[in-house]
C-alpha cells in the first residue's frame, strides 16, 4: 500500500477503539458469532495486514469478501468510524495482492447491467425458464429472475411548469421494475410535484465499486454527473435505497479527483430518496387500504448512508385501513447486498431464511421492500420459505395503489377498479 | 505452527508474570489443534495465523497472538475443549463480546480462545420463580427484549448491555446505571453451572437462602475466567415498576450537583438512576448528539425513580425541591417515554461522543464513598493538570463510581507515558479516600500490578490461593486478576502464649488467640453466643467468642453504611439504626444474643426483605482472622468494587470454618416512616401460597412474605412493608385479598418481636426434643413439601426464596423430603452434600485454615 493511503487508512482505523458496539449490527457476525466476521474484526484484519503483520492473504480475504457493505456498523459506531473506507482500502489492497476472478455470473450481472435492454430480456426470460431444470452455471442468478412488473399508467403529469424534481431510474429499476418507478412518479405528481426524467443517465455504478471495478463505476458517475446538470439545482430523487446510495456518495468518489470534486459533490447534495421528498411535501395524499397486514424491509444502504429509513416506514405506516407492523429487524440487510447473494449464495440464504423466519412470525400479507435487490432477495427469501401467501412489494406500488384506491372511493362517478389499478 | 510475533503497541506484559508463565510450546498447540479438529466441525476451530488476529483484543485496545480459537455450541463442547487444552497445557480464555475495559479476554500468553458467543439461547424464562435460565453467550439487551412481554426486566444494565453477554458480565460482575436501587451483577445471579479447569461440568451451590456450602456462585461472579468457564446463568428477575420518572437537573457546578444528590440520599429516597456529567462532558455531547443539555452548565445529574405511581410522584416532587434549594437553575421532568429517551441520549452517547475527539480514549473506573466523590473528582482534575491532560467525568454518582476519561493518541509516546501515570495517580488517589480501583470494569490486565495499592501481600496471597484452589495448573485465563506477592507472607510474628484470651477485645487478640490454639493444637469453635451451634453439626470444642467485640467502627450516614465489630449484638445495632432513621435488611428485633457476625456466618434468613438473596447482598466487606492468625480485610465500604476476587463472598455461611469474622461492613437502607406488618389466614395452605407467588410476579408486591403453620391447623401469610409506599401496598394487598376472599390484620411493628420470638422458641424445641429439618425448592414446587409434611408439623416457607423450616417431632422428617438441605434430630446431624464440590471447598478451607483448626476438612471426616 503507498504510504500517504497507509497513513490515512491507519488514520481513520485509530477512531476504532475497539468497544465492539458495531457487533450486534451486523448480519455476518449475527450469523457466525465470529469475530472475523465482525466490522471490528474486519477493521483489525485490514490494520494488522496494513502493518504488516499478517499478509494480504487468505485470512483477510475470507473476512472482507464475507462483509455486505450494509454499513449498519457505522450506524452503530459510537466513534463515527467510517468503516466502508476501511473496507474500500481493504479490498482495493487485496485485489492487488491477490487478483481474484469475478465468478461468471457476477461478470454477467456486471455486463448486463450497463445494457437495460439486456437485463430486461434476461430478467423476462427468466421468467420463463425458471419453470424448468437450470444449467448450473446459470443457477446463481436465479433470484434475479422471474419478476412480471404491472402494467403502469401514469398519472396526468404536470407538464404546465417548470420539473421540481429529476427523477434516476436506475438500471435494475427501470429494466425489471418499471412498474415501481412509474409509481413513485405518480405519487410525486399526486403531491403536486413535477417529475422530469433526464436523458444519459445510467446505472450508478454501485454493483462495480463494491465488486473492485472502481474504473467502470467512475466513468458511469461522470455520467450521470453530466446528465443531471442539464436539470439544475432540482432535486435528484430515485427508488432505489442502493443507488440512491451511491449517488449521495459521489462527492466521496472523486475526493481527491480535482476536475471533478466541486461538480461531484453538488450532485451529491441533491439526491433524497423519494419517500423522503413525498414525506416533506405539506400536501397530503389519500390513502385507503384494504385490510392488509403489512411489514417493511428497509433497504440497508437507505437506513444507514442516506439516513432516511425512517422516511420509508413513517410512508408504510401511513395507509389507514392497513397494519404495518413493525419489527426489530426491519432495518437489518437481508442478504442481497449488490451481487453478495451470487457470490455467496449460502450466506445469502442463510440471511434471509433468518429474517424470513421473523417476518412469517408476524404473519403479514405483504414485504415492502425499497431496494431491487432486496425486492428479489426477499422473493427468493419466500420462495425458500415456502410461503407462498406473502406477496413481495415495492413500496412506491404498494402506496400508489392506496392512492388509487382514495382516489377512486372519492370519485365514485369516474370508476376505475381501485384493486387492479395501477 | 508459526512464531506468533509481537503487534504494533504492545505492552510488554511478561515482566509482570517475571519466571512464572510463557507461551505454551508449539508442539502442545499443535496437539490441541489436532485434537480440537478430530471433535469439532470444522467451522469451529481457527488456528490458522491470520484469522487469529481477530480474536487478539478485546475493548481495552492492546493485542496479543493466541493460539486458537474454538466456537463452542454446548456446554459438553466447552467441556471436551477445556480437557483438550488443560490436557496439554495450553491457556484456556473464555470470551464474549469481548468488550470489557481491562483487558480479560486479552491473550497476552496465548492460548485458547473459547467463544461462547453461538451459546447465545434463552432457555427459559419463569415469572413465577422469577428466574430466567440462559447461555452465557446471550446478549443482556436480547434477554431484557424477551423479557418485555412478561412485564419483567433483569435490572443490571451496563452502559454496554446491547452488546455484552451475560456470561461475560457475571464473569466481570458488571454494573450500570440502575444499579444504585437493584444492586450490580451479583445480586442477580442465583446459580451458575460452570466448567472447571479439570473439564468437570458442576451447578453451583444456589446463591439463595437456603444454600449450604460456601458462596461458591458469589465467589466466580467477578472472577474474569480464571476459576471456571460459565456454561448456564440461572438470574433473578423482577416485575417492572409501575411507574419511572425521568428527570434532569443542571447546576453550575459539580459540588452542587454532588450536595443534591447527598440531599436527596439523606431525604430516604433512593433513585433508580442518579448519574452526572461535568461540564467538559456536556460540551462535547451537545457538539454531538444535540441532546438539548445545556453547555454552559457546570453539571447535569439524570435522575430516575421508579416504583409505584403514588410514590414516584411523591419522589419526583421532593427531588424537585430538594435540586432547588442545591441550586439547580434548571429541572426538567420528562413528560413522556419519548423525552425520557431525549434526556438518556445524552448520558448514552457520553463515551462516543468523546471518542470522536481523539483518535484513542482511556477511561477510568475508580469507585469512593459516595459523600467524598467530589473530593475525589477534584483530585482528578489535579491530577490531569499536571500531567498535562484535560481530563472529564461521567459518574455513577448514587454509587460513588466515576468513569474519568482521558483521550491521547497512541502514536505518541510521551502522551502514553503520561497517560499511563496520570492513571495510576488516580488509582492511588482513590484508594486514599477509601475507594476501590474498580466498580465495575474489573481488574484484568490492566490493573493487575495497581491491586497491591488497595490490597496487601495476605490478601493477594489469599486471593491467589483461592484461584489456585479453583484452577490447580493455573491454565485458566493466565496473568489476569490477581498476581501472589514475590515472596509468599510469613505466618504473622508469635510471641509463647502469654495472657491470651477466648474472648478477645480487639483484632490482635483474636490473633493471637488464633496462633496460640494453632501451636498448642487445640481445635477452636468461632462464635458469638453459640446459641445455634447445633445448626453447625460439630461438636463444640474450645469456644472462641467474639463477644467482647461489639463496638461500632465506622458509621458512615451519608454513606449508608455502617462497619461494626462482629459479636455486636444484631437487634441492638438494628434498633441504634431505627434511631437513625436507617435499617439493615436482615437484622432481627429481638434475640439479643445473636451476633452480626453469626448471622452472617449463618447466613441468617430474614423474610423482610424477601427478594434480595441474603446476607452477601447487604456485606460490603469483612475484616477477619483466618487459621494462621492473619488479619484480613476485604472489600470497601463502597457499593460496587471489583477489585481482586469478591472474598467477602465466602464469609457469608461459612458457619466458623474459615476463621473468624472480627469486623463487617453492612449497606444500609433508609427505613420509611410509615411500615406494614400484618398477615392474612386461610385453612388451607396453597392458597396462600398461590397468592404470595402472584404477589412475588407484581410490581406492586411488598419487600417481604412468609408463610408460617407455627400452630396446627393454622397457616398464616405474613407482609412486610419497610420502603416507601406503605400505602398503596397496604391497599393493592387487601384487593389482592378481597379477590381471595381473604381479610388482613395489621399489626404494630411490635409484633415483630413476639413472632420472631415464636420462631426462636420452635427451633430451640425443635432442636432439643424434636427434629428441626430445612431446606429449599423452587418457589412453585413448595407446595409439594407443604403436602408431603404430616397436619400436626409447624413450619415456616419463604414463597420469595423458596427456603422452609420444619420444626417437627423426633425423627418425623424423610430424608428424601425436596430439597432437603439439613436435619438435626435428636442429636444427629444431616446435611446435603455438596455434590462435586467437596474437593474445592476443601482447598478453599485450607486455604484459610491450613491446619484445620476450626474443624477438620469434609474428606477427612
Ligand atoms: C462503551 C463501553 C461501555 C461499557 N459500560 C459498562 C458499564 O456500564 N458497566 C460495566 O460493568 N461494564 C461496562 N463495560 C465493560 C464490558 O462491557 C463489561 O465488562 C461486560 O460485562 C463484558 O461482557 P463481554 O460479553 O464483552 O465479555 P468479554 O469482554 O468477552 O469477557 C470479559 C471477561 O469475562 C470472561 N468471560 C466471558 N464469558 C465468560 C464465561 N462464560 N465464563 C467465564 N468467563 C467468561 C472473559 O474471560 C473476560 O475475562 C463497557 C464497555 C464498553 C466498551
Ligand atoms: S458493512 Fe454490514 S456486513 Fe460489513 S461489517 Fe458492517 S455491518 Fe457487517
Ligand atoms: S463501534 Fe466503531 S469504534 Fe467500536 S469497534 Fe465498531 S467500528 Fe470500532
Amino acid at each position: 500500500m503507498q504510504s500517504v493511503a497507509r497513513n490515512s487508512i491507519l488514520s481513520e482505523i485509530d477512531h476504532c477503539n475497539k468497544c465492539g458496539f458495531c457487533l450486534p449490527a451486523c448480519p455476518t457476525y449475527q450469523l457466525t458469532g465470529s469475530e472475523l466476521h465482525s466490522p471490528r474484526g474486519r477493521i483489525a484484519m485490514v490494520e494488522a495486514a496494513t502493518r504488516q503483520e499478517i499478509e494480504w492473504g487468505q485470512g483477510i480475504e475470507e473476512s472482507l469478501s464475507y462483509c455486505l457493505s450494509c454499513r449498519a456498523c457505522e450506524t452503530a459506531c459510537p466513534s463515527g468510524v467510517r468503516y466502508h473506507r476501511i473496507l474500500e482500502a481493504g479490498r482495493t489492497a487485496l485485489a492487488q495482492h491477490r487478483p481474484r476472478r469475478l465468478s461468471w455470473a457476477t461478470r454477467q450481472i456486471l455486463g448486463t447491467v450497463k445494457h437495460p435492454r439486456r437485463l430486461r430480456r434476461l430478467a423476462g426470460i427468466g421468467h420463463t425458464f425458471r419453470k424448468w431444470p437450470m444449467p448450473r452455471a446459470l443457477l446463481p442468478l436465479l433470484p434475479l429472475t422471474g419478476y412480471q412488473a404491472a402494467v403502469a399508467e401514469p398519472v396526468s403529469p404536470i407538464s404546465s411548469k417548470k420539473p421540481d424534481v429529476a427523477f434516476f431510474e436506475g438500471c435494475v429499476m427501470s429494466a425489471i421494475f418499471p412498474d415501481a418507478n412509474r409509481a413513485a412518479q405518480n405519487l410525486l405528481q399526486r403531491a403536486g410535484l413535477a417529475v422530469v426524467t433526464p436523458q444519459g443517465q445510467g446505472c450508478c455504478g454501485a454493483l462495480h465499486l463494491h465488486a473492485g471495478q472502481r474504473e467502470e463505476a467512475v466513468a458511469m458517475a461522470k455520467a450521470n454527473i453530466l446528465a443531471f446538470e442539464a436539470t439544475g439545482d432540482v432535486l435528484v430523487v430515485n427508488t432505489a435505497g442502493g443507488c440512491g446510495a451511491m449517488l449521495s456518495e459521489y462527492g466521496e468518489l472523486f475526493e481527491h479527483d480535482e476536475q471533478w470534486a466541486t461538480r461531484a459533490q453538488r450532485f451529491s447534495q441533491r439526491v433524497r430518496d423519494w419517500s423522503t421528498v413525498l414525506r416533506q411535501q405539506p400536501q397530503e395524499i389519500p390513502l385507503a387500504g384494504s385490510g392488509e397486514r403489512v411489514v417493511l424491509q428497509n433497504s440497508c444502504h437507505l437506513v444507514n448512508v442516506e439516513h432516511a429509513g425512517d422516511d420509508a416506514a413513517a410512508l408504510a405506516s401511513s395507509v389507514p385501513g392497513d397494519q404495518f407492523v413493525g419489527y426489530p429487524g426491519q432495518d437489518r440487510c437481508c442478504g442481497s447486498a449488490g451481487t453478495y447473494n451470487i457470490e455467496h449464495q449460502e450466506w445469502a440464504l442463510a440471511i434471509v431464511t433468518a429474517k424470513m423466519a421473523d417476518i412469517t412470525a408476524l404473519r403479514p400479507n405483504r414485504i415492502l421492500v425499497n431496494n431491487p435487490g432486496c425486492h428479489l432477495q426477499m422473493r427468493w427469501g419466500a420462495e425458500q420459505a415456502g410461503d407462498d401467501s406473502v406477496q413481495v412489494e415495492h413500496l412506491a406500488t404498494y402506496l400508489e395503489r392506496a392512492a388509487a384506491r382514495a382516489a377512486a372511493s372519492s370519485q365514485p362517478t369516474q370508476g376505475g377498479s381501485p384493486d387492479g389499478a395501477p | 505452527m508459526h512464531k506468533q510475533g509481537a503487534l504494533a503497541g504492545q505492552l510488554d506484559r511478561l515482566w509482570v508474570a517475571g519466571a512464572r508463565a510463557s507461551r505454551a510450546d508449539s508442539a502442545a498447540v499443535q496437539g490441541v489443534v489436532s485434537a480440537l479438529n478430530a471433535t469439532l466441525q470444522p467451522d469451529q476451530v481457527i488456528s490458522d495465523r491470520e484469522r487469529l488476529l481477530a480474536f487478539s483484543y478485546d475493548a481495552t485496545g492492546e493485542r496479543h497472538w493466541p493460539d486458537v480459537v474454538v466456537f463452542a455450541q454446548s456446554a459438553q463442547e466447552v467441556e471436551t475443549a477445556v480437557q483438550i487444552a488443560a490436557a496439554q497445557g495450553v491457556y484456556i480464555l473464555a470470551r464474549g463480546s469481548s468488550s470489557n475495559l481491562s483487558g480479560g479476554t486479552t491473550p497476552v500468553l496465548g492460548g485458547l480462545i473459547l467463544s461462547l458467543t453461538r451459546m447465545n439461547h434463552i432457555r427459559h424464562v419463569d415469572v413465577l420463580n422469577r428466574q430466567a435460565v440462559v447461555e452465557p453467550g446471550v446478549i443482556n439487551a436480547d434477554l431484557q427484549v424477551a423479557l418485555q412481554s412478561w412485564h419483567f426486566f433483569y435490572p443490571p444494565d451496563p452502559a454496554s448491555h446491547r452488546i455484552s453477554t451475560l456470561g461475560g458480565n457475571v464473569a466481570e460482575n458488571s454494573g450500570g446505571p440502575h444499579c444504585v436501587k437493584y444492586g450490580v451483577t451479583v445480586n442477580h445471579i442465583i446459580q451458575l453451572e460452570v466448567v472447571l479447569a479439570d473439564g468437570r461440568r458442576l451447578l453451583t451451590p444456589t446463591a439463595r437462602d437456603y444454600r449450604v456450602g460456601l458462596d461458591i456462585t458469589g465467589l466466580l461472579t467477578g472472577s474474569e475466567g480464571t476459576m471456571a468457564i460459565v456454561t448456564q446463568i440461572t438470574a433473578q428477575i423482577a416485575p417492572q415498576p409501575e411507574q419511572t420518572a425521568t428527570m434532569l437537573a443542571v447546576f453550575a457546578s459539580v459540588d452542587e450537583a454532588l450536595h443534591t444528590v447527598s440531599a436527596i440520599i439523606a431525604h430516604h429516597i433512593v433513585p433508580s438512576t442518579l448519574e452526572l456529567l461535568d461540564k467538559k462532558s456536556l460540551e462535547i455531547v451537545e457538539s454531538f448528539v444535540h441532546a438539548g443539555y445545556p453547555v454552559d452548565a457546570g453539571a447535569v445529574l439524570l435522575i430516575e425513580v421508579d416504583g409505584p405511581s403514588a410514590v414516584v410522584q411523591a419522589q419526583t416532587a421532593a427531588i424537585a425541591d430538594i435540586a432547588a434549594q442545591g441550586g439547580a437553575h434548571e429541572f426538567r421532568i420528562a413528560q413522556s417515554a419519548l423525552e425520557a429517551d431525549a434526556l438518556w441520549k445524552g448520558r448514552r452517547a457520553h463515551y462516543g461522543a468523546a471518542a470522536r475527539i481523539a483518535p484513542h480514549l482511556w477511561i477510568q473506573d475508580v469507585t469512593v464513598p459516595r459523600p467524598l466523590l467530589a473530593e475525589m473528582m477534584r483530585d482528578v482534575i489535579v491530577i490531569g493538570q499536571h500531567h498535562g491532560f484535560n481530563i472529564f467525568c461521567s459518574a455513577h454518582a448514587g454509587d460513588g463510581n466515576l468513569h474519568p476519561i482521558i483521550t491521547y493518541d497512541p502514536a505518541n509516546a510521551d502522551e502514553v507515558a503520561r497517560m499511563r501515570q496520570a492513571d495510576h495517580d488516580i488509582l492511588a488517589a482513590c484508594v486514599n479516600r477509601g475507594g476501590a480501583i474498580t466498580g465495575e470494569h474489573g481488574i484484568g490486565i490492566d490493573k493487575l500490578e495497581n491491586l497491591a495499592l488497595m490490597y496487601g501481600p495476605r490478601e493477594r496471597q489469599t486471593m491467589s490461593d483461592l484461584k489456585h484452589a479453583f484452577d490447580p495448573s493455573g491454565v485458566l485465563n493466565p496473568l489476569k486478576v490477581v498476581l501472589p506477592p514475590p515472596v509468599r507472607p510469613s505466618d504473622p510474628h508469635w510471641e509463647e502464649p502469654s495472657d491470651h484470651t477466648w474472648t478477645p477485645n480487639t483484632a490482635q487478640e483474636a490473633s493471637q488467640a488464633v496462633m496460640d490454639a494453632r501451636q498448642a493444637g487445640i481445635q477452636l469453635s468461632v462464635g458469638g453466643y453459640f446459641t445455634g451451634w447445633a445448626m453447625t453439626g460439630r461438636p463444640l470444642t474450645t469456644p472462641l467468642s467474639t463477644s467482647h467485640l461489639r463496638q461500632i467502627v465506622d458509621f458512615d450516614k451519608d454513606n449508608l453504611t455502617v462497619e461494626v465489630e462482629a459479636g455486636m449484638s444484631a437487634s441492638e445495632l438494628a434498633q441504634w439504626l431505627r434511631h437513625e432513621g436507617l435499617q439493615s435488611p436482615f437484622l432481627p428485633y429481638s434475640s439479643p444474643k445473636t451476633t452480626v457476625g453469626g448471622m452472617i456466618a449463618a447466613n441468617a434468613r430474614n423474610w423482610r426483605h424477601a427478594y434480595l438473596l441474603g446476607w452477601r447482598d447487604v456485606v460490603l466487606g469483612v475484616e477477619w482472622i483466618d487459621g494462621r492468625g492473619q488479619i484480613l480485610r476485604f472489600g470497601r465500604k463502597t457499593m460496587k468494587n471489583v477489585a481482586g476476587y469478591d472474598v467477602t463472598k465466602l464469609a457469608v455461611g461459612s458457619w466458623g470454618r474459615l476463621g473468624l469474622i472480627s469486623k463487617a461492613i453492612l449497606r444500609l437502607r433508609p427505613l420509611a416512616p410509615q411500615r406494614l406488618l400484618g398477615y392474612t389466614q386461610s385453612d388451607t395452605v396453597d392458597r396462600l401460597l398461590d397468592m404470595a407467588l402472584q404477589f412475588g410476579a407484581s410490581a406492586s408486591r411488598p419487600d417481604g412474605v412468609v408463610i408460617t403453620r407455627l400452630k396446627p391447623g393454622q397457616a398464616q401469610l405474613w407482609i412486610a412493608h419497610e420502603s416507601p409506599g406503605a400505602e398503596p401496598t397496604k391497599e393493592w394487598v387487601e384487593g389482592q385479598g378481597r379477590e381471595a376472599g381473604l381479610t388482613w390484620t395489621w399489626l404494630e411493628e411490635d409484633a415483630w418481636v413476639s413472632w420472631e420470638d415464636e420462631r426462636t422458641r420452635l427451633w430451640q424445641q425443635a432442636l432439643q426434643h424434636g427434629t428441626y429439618a430445612e431446606g429449599g425448592v423452587l418457589p412453585t414446587h413448595l407446595s409439594h413439601v407443604i403436602n408431603r409434611v404430616a397436619l400436626d408439623h409447624l413450619f415456616i416457607v419463604y414463597p420469595a426464596s423458596g427456603a422452609y423450616e420444619i420444626f417437627a417431632g423426633p425423627n418425623d422428617v424423610p430424608l428424601n423430603l425436596e430439597g432437603l438441605s439439613r436435619r438435626i434430630s435428636e442429636g444427629q446431624y444431616w446435611q446435603q452434600p455438596t455434590d462435586g464440590w467437596d474437593a474445592i471447598e476443601d482447598r478453599i478451607r485450607h486455604v484459610f485454615d491450613p491446619d484445620g483448626i476450626f474443624g477438620p476438612s469434609k474428606s477427612r471426616t
